[in-house]
């Protein structure tokens, strides 16, 4: 029966995309009587095979992969931009407006400094210099290698467009709010961008650091992230006070009854805020996570960090390779930050009071967690950890956690 | 439904734009930015089960997109939807994965490691070896069938993005799934008693 076969296939593939769009497969099931002990069987399968797959991806990787991406298309805008200005004939041929603006480009390359790009400083749209503006600014960005400079370039230029959208609303000359606006939004956005990923890095970095390399001072070394950190009140200031503005022009806009796109740009600015306001509420607690070994320590005598693997329990027969174990207190365990190798960096106590740091990845040292279903999460602040020592070396060759030891 | 579909109209709202190609480019790059949370997860999950190793699919999924950013000029002139294009771009690196490591045979590793998993080991391991009764049954169906299943329940594609990928048309696309669900029932069927037996 080709023409049923042909329908079952039909119904099938409606059930499964009602499926996937979250409907239970009971309610979808009861929608086709005729069919609903085969597709039950089916849904209950593809259920099945999805639940068996299904992962959350880590956010952490998630993250950096996002940041990658960016970059890559801000990379690809920057080469665009790099194109258009060293090979301005070959643009030509897209159309005169392109062979107008590459033009321009080479001349507010020529002439930065000049008269005629000093004086379109203060255009407007709707002005004659006001293209040469533009063009000064893209390739001023073209130009902005380093990603810190591109950020404070787009901080600059979101407070250009917005005095511009200021000025040309008084003098209602409407038509030119969309594209500023959109203008404010990407240049909001890549800002943004640059801004999180620079303090997620420094905040990543600091809580590696200051495990994984000596602190002489044992105090954390999150300078870089401190400086990132401003930079993000700094810019967040700078959205608030522009969400600010965007209010009263939204209300002058509302009197002379112009639908403009404000109310949208202002909405993509609060949700940049909230961005930014997340990744300050993570390096406070790496920050306050960096405090706390220190704090300990500071009872005791001063900490000593030493780079791993350092362990050398006691003075061994120099020649002999041997293994010698040692019970140790961990004193605090973080995951290595995204774009290293996946892993964890532990900061163990030994015996004498000395703090040494173990990066456990998976190529070694080898970590022992026990017979049973188990992770690196059994490592607890303040547990105990077996460490195997090969004495002729120093080298860390195992670490097992104590309660599968003392089971031994 | 809207969130399989929406993907498969974005080309064609591109060429309503009618703009000139750097403009579609850039249309292009801002759709695709918009739509990296979106695709970033389901495309982790297809390549967890072609790859089996979360890590592999993990890394995979990022590539993707700067592999699509890469490639964003080229993508205007092949006509296909959004979740296509990018699933091609994966399916294409599981391909290079399977290239290279065809000499290491290595076991996936996710059950021994814990760290960037679930917060639950038992569930961790119990996912482990659904995910390895799954993939038993898929290596049993032929090439075609376990790419259209994973395609269509991990990737989320409608049958007009998994036949773009698959040279096949949308009708063919659905004879293909029943088939393929109709071997995977047979073979997981078959995975079941003997666990149950254990």
């Amino acid at each position: 029966m080709p023409s049923e076969s042909r329908s079952f296939t039909v119904v099938l593939d409606e059930a499964m995309i009602r499926v996937l769009t979250g409907e239970p497969v009971a309610s979808v099931c009861a929608a086709y009587p005729e069919h609903a002990a085969e597709l039950a069987e089916a849904l209950e399968r593809m259920v099945a095979v999805r639940a068996a797959s299904a992962f959350t991806p880590d956010p952490d990787r998630k993250r950096a992969a996002r940041l990658r991406f960016h970059a890559a298309l801000d990379a690809r805008g920057n080469r665009r931009a790099l194109w258009r200005v060293r090979l301005p004939r070959r643009l030509a041929v897209a159309g005169p407006r392109a062979a107008a603006l590459s033009l321009v480009a080479v001349l507010a390359i020529v002439g930065s400094g000049t008269g005629t790009v000093l004086a379109a400083q203060s255009a407007v749209p709707g002005e004659a210099l006001y293209p040469v503006k533009r063009s000064t600014e893209r390739v001023q960005l073209a130009f902005a290698f380093d990603e810190q400079r591109e950020a404070d370039l787009r901080e600059s230029l979101v407070e250009r467009r917005m005095e511009e959208l200021e000025r040309v609303t008084a003098a209602g000359r409407e038509q030119f709010v969309p594209e500023l606006t959109e203008q404010i939004a990407r240049h909001s956005k890549r800002m943004k961008a640059i801004t999180v990923g620079r303090v997620e890095t420094a905040v990543d970095t600091a809580a590696s650091v200051a495990l994984a390399t000596p602190v002489p001072d044992s105090r954390p070394a999150n300078g870089g992230s401190e400086v990132s950190v401003r930079k993000v009140v700094e810019v967040d200031d700078h959205l608030e006070q522009v969400q600010g503005r965007l209010d009263a022009l939204r209300e002058k806009m509302a009197r002379s009854g112009f639908r403009s796109n404000v109310e949208n740009l202002r909405t993509a600015l609060a949700l940049e805020q909230a961005d930014l306001q997340r990744v300050l509420d993570r390096a406070d607690q790496v920050r306050t996570q960096e405090e706390k070994p220190a704090a300990a320590g500071a009872q005791d005598a001063p900490l000593e960090v030493r780079p791993a693997p350092t362990f050398t329990p006691t003075p061994a027969p120099e020649t002999e390779s041997r293994l010698e174990k040692v019970n140790a207190t961990v004193v605090d365990v973080k995951v290595l930050p995204p774009g290293t190798e996946p892993g964890v960096a532990l900061a163990l106590r030994d015996g004498d009071g000395v703090v040494h740091v173990v990066v456990l990845t998976r190529r070694g040292p080898a970590f022992v967690v026990g017979d049973g279903p188990a992770s690196l999460r059994d490592l607890e602040i303040g547990g105990t950890v077996v460490v195997t020592v090969d004495t002729a070396d120093g080298l860390v060759v195992e670490v097992r956690v104590a309660n599968d030891a003392r089971g031994d | 439904m809207t969130v399989l579909y929406w993907a498969a109209k974005a080309p064609i709202q591109e060429r309503a734009l009618g703009s000139s190609g750097r403009e579609a480019a850039q249309a292009t790059a801002d759709t695709l930015a918009a739509s990296y949370d979106e695709y970033y997860d389901r495309i982790a999950r297809y390549a967890y089960v072609r790859t089996g190793n979360r890590d592999v699919a993990e890394d995979l999924a990022g590539e993707v997109f700067v592999r699509a950013v890469e490639s964003i000029d080229s993508y205007r002139d092949q006509g296909v939807p959004l979740g296509a294009w990018l699933f091609r771009i994966a399916r294409n690196l599981v391909i290079d994965h399977y290239r290279r490591s065809a000499n290491r045979r290595h076991e996936p590793l996710d059950a021994a490691y814990g760290v960037a998993g679930a917060d639950d080991p038992v569930a961790e391991t119990e996912h482990a070896l659904g995910m390895k009764a799954v993939r038993a049954a898929m290596a049993l169906l032929n090439p075609a069938q376990q790419e259209v299943i994973t395609l269509r329940f991990l990737g989320e594609l409608s049958a007009e993005e998994a036949g773009a990928i698959m040279g096949r048309t949308p009708g063919a696309i659905r004879e293909l799934q029943r088939t393929a669900m109709k071997a995977l029932r047979a073979h997981m069927g078959a995975g079941e008693s003997t666990e149950e037996v254990r």
